[in-house]
């Protein structure tokens, strides 16, 4: 598998390519390790201002590649590349495209809490248009060096829509020959004050929904091949980070998600309970592209 | 072998507790969900705020013209009953380890067939009230538009076509649809659906400014208060008052709110009771200053067919239109909320009710990605808000009056029969004065309904026969208990 990571000369930059290592060391692929830096007009003025602009880009941009280059060391295979583009978004698609990568690896923002996700604006901006899977670090991601991928847990919905997404998940299990983990979310909802109905309403509707999620995960794992093999689990909290708390993650575990329907084909477009899972997921998460519906059902 | 079981086997039939419990169980990490976190005072208030708003802003205009000034006899005889009731219910409620509705509570203890039938009352308790509250909200927003735009919405928009003519249902009247009323109901269905709920600290909120927009209201109407105005005070004598009594007994609903939080509770022997008769010493008396002030600045003929009574009587007293305004804000935002509570508790009852087979899988299909009963609420908004669009409100008062009766007196007779047929089971709170109060309960609730008028009868008798048929049809064979013993009996 070919990772493509978007770097940085900053923290998110570093956390990005930490993850970067962990999936091309998984697949036995590489890593194109790209910087975009802002085009220039190109245009010779008169002074040569742009031109001592463009220069200077291109002095930050080996800086920052050659601490990268420092970063990974021998762990992993890797091509270092800067890129001159419009955005950033930008670069890194048209890289994407360029390299044959199989997925975009990001960073997070650096607004987010210690050990979660939040995106930025470049990040939201591939997130809504990539055509790819997108790999997130969470803000602090810092895997030792002996860390290994050890699962995917793929979030699933008890839709038709998610079988596709378990599928998904599947084939990339099987690259990277990692056990898959398919896990629904039961987020308890608030009790309504006051009610004749008794105060435990909700948890009826949770529990039928952990039954519901359990039928559902059965008929999602007979759907898929049998190897590498597929386990389920439920999240059951009253928050999504409880419910995240409420199942047990191992060391070097990533946790999938699949983009939401309603986006444009092929792209990745995120629903908001992928956003809330995405944004309390104390580990790192893999977005994939819905692929649309005909084969889904 | 749907034939296993006997009719009778069918209609006694008890859901074990422990499949009470389990279906209502928590996240693994608060099994044993016993945290009784409720105070005293939460729980009074949790009694005031859900029952304020059901009906004390609208009710004037229909039981003034039945009772005369004499209504505010009514308010405190349906007080009484509302209490009574609610005293015995918390018994019941005090058996079962788990909160539930009172369906889920007689289902455990007085079998399937008496918990279908109370589960059909309480669609008239909550689906038909949710109606009638819609209705009275569509008043109060017409007011304030009138207020703050000079100009209400069109008459043919704002009520029912079927007209209560004294009580028998007939088409005529300007009115085509009560619109807001059904946007009323679709806005909280949407709410419901993406799961919005109402917390304590919102219904904190709530009683604020419920209890804030009535204080206000008695403390502006004393100071035209005329006695001359209460005289006749009783012009239809006490069949009269009987009469609105019931009709008024449905602004007491929500009361049971209290008794089904008996396992929530700290001290549930001494605080339930305490919680209940506070909130109806609270809620009683606003109700009773209430009418007693809107009756001395209002002569009782001018009742009749007022919309937004309250604010309306407000303008007139004063000359000035902000504090009808202000009524009519406190109207519209707690009006919505009580609304939103209702419709709440009606979806959730018609789950309980399906995930036992009582009802179509439909009924308990949660969306998942919502993570709420989609289909359900849907369901419910359109049934609610069809009625609330063509049915007058007058009708649907004492149709939840009807229903929510009729389900209290079944709860205290069950209370009574288990005193004799299960002694031991243990009971978190007993009635006092058993069995006077408990007899006493029945025959306030028999009295009350036998002056409700016969329209209602024959709804009630229409949708009790359509109950039965669907029982019979449906619901003995598909109920899951009929699934478990099936199972047993080819296992046996």
């Amino acid at each position: 598998m070919k990772c493509l990571v978007g770097y940085s000369a900053d923290q998110g930059g570093c956390e990005a390519l930490a993850l970067g290592i962990l999936l091309a060391r998984a697949s036995g692929g590489s890593m194109v390790v790209c910087t975009i830096v802002p085009e220039t007009w190109g245009h010779p003025s008169m002074a040569r201002v742009d031109a001592e602009y463009a220069g200077f880009l291109e002095q930050h941009a080996r800086k920052t590649l050659d601490k990268a280059r420092a970063q990974v060391g021998k762990r992993a295979p890797a091509e270092f590349l800067s890129r001159a583009a419009p955005s950033a978004r930008e670069g890194l698609l048209a890289t994407a495209k360029d390299m044959a990568a199989d997925c975009i690896v990001l960073g997070s923002s650096r607004g987010a809490r210690l050990g979660s996700f939040l995106e930025g604006g470049v990040t939201s901006g591939v997130l809504h248009t990539a055509p790819l899977p997108v790999a997130l670090a969470p803000r602090s991601y810092a895997p030792g060096p002996r860390a290994r991928l050890s699962r995917i847990t793929c979030a699933v919905s008890a839709t038709p829509g998610s079988t596709q997404t378990a599928i998904r998940a599947h084939e990339v299990c099987a690259r990277l020959q990692v056990p898959l983990r398919l896990l629904t979310f039961v987020v308890r909802d608030r009790q309504m004050y006051p009610t004749g109905v008794g105060y435990q309403a909700e948890n009826m509707v949770a529990n039928q929904l952990r039954a519901q999620a359990a039928a559902g995960q059965k008929a999602i794992i007979s759907a898929l091949p049998p190897k590498p093999p597929a386990t389920a689990a439920i999240a059951d909290g009253k928050t999504w980070k409880s419910a995240f708390g409420s199942v047990p993650w191992k060391e070097g575990e990533m946790i999938a998600v699949g983009s939401s329907n309603l986006g444009p084909l092929l792209r990745v477009f995120l629903g908001s309970n992928a956003a809330k899972i995405l944004h309390s997921a104390p580990i790192p998460s893999l977005v994939l592209p819905w692929q649309g519906s005909a084969k889904s059902d | 072998m749907s034939e296993a079981q006997s009719l009778g086997a069918r209609l006694l039939r008890k859901k074990p507790i422990e499949m009470l419990v389990s279906d209502t169980a928590g996240a693994d990490s608060e099994h044993g969900h016993l945290r009784r976190g409720i105070t005293p005072f939460q729980l009074t208030m949790f009694g005031v705020g859900s029952t304020i708003g059901t009906g004390i802003f609208f009710v004037l205009a229909q039981t003034v013209p039945t009772a005369g000034p004499a209504v505010i006899v009514s308010f405190v005889i349906a007080g009484i009953v509302a209490g009574l009731t609610a005293l015995c219910y918390a018994e019941m409620a005090s058996m079962i380890p788990v909160s539930g509705s009172s369906y889920s509570y007689a289902y455990a203890t007085l079998g399937e067939g008496v918990a279908y039938f109370v589960a059909c009352c309480l669609i008239l308790e909550y689906g038909i009230s949710a109606a009638a509250v819609a209705v009275g909200w569509s008043g109060y927003l017409n007011k304030l538009f009138e207020i703050v735009f000079g100009a209400g919405l069109p008459a043919a928009l704002l009520s029912a076509p079927l007209v209560a003519d004294g009580y028998a249902l007939a088409f005529g009247g300007e009115g085509i649809i009560n619109l807001p009323a059904v946007i009323l109901v679709f806005m909280c269905c949407l709410l419901l659906i993406r799961g919005s709920k109402e917390s304590a600290k919102a219904n904190a909120v709530m009683v604020l400014i419920k209890m804030g927009v009535l204080a206000m209201f008695i403390l502006i109407t004393v100071t035209g208060f005329s006695a001359s105005n209460l005289q006749p005070f009783a012009p239809f004598g006490f069949a009269g008052i009987s009469a609105a009594a019931g009709t008024i007994f449905f602004t007491y609903v929500g009361l049971d709110a209290v008794s089904t939080a008996g396992e929530e509770v700290e001290n549930p022997k001494r605080n339930l009771p305490i919680a209940i008769i506070a909130a109806l010493l609270i809620v009683t008396s606003l109700y009773v200053l209430v009418a007693v002030t809107a009756l001395g600045v209002q002569p009782a003929a001018e009742f009749e067919g007022q919309e937004a009574g309250l604010a309306t009587i407000l303008e007139n007293l004063t000359g000035h239109t902000w504090p009808a305004l202000v009524l009519a804000c406190g109207a519209v935002i707690s009006v919505f909320s009580v609304t939103l509570v209702v419709l709440y508790g009606q979806t959730r009852i018609l789950f309980a009710m399906s995930r036992d087979g009582m009802l179509p899988e439909l009924f308990y299909r949660v969306n998942p990605r919502t993570m709420s009963p989609v289909a359900c609420t849907i369901v419910v908004a359109i049934f609610v808000g069809l009625i609330a669009a063509f049915v007058p409100d007058a009708v649907l008062w004492d149709l939840t009056s009807m229903g929510t009766l009729v389900a209290f007196m079944v709860v205290s007779t069950g209370v009574m029969i288990l005193r004799r047929t299960r002694p031991d089971m243990p009971r978190g709170f007993r009635v006092p004065f058993f069995p006077v109060l408990p007899l006493l309960s029945i025959a306030s609730c028999i009295y009350l309904i036998v002056n409700l008028n016969p329209t209602t009868f024959k709804l009630f008798g229409v949708w009790l026969v359509f109950a039965a048929v669907f029982y019979f049809a449906y619901s003995a064979r598909n109920s899951r208990l009929e699934k478990a013993a099936n199972a047993a009996a080819v296992r046996g």
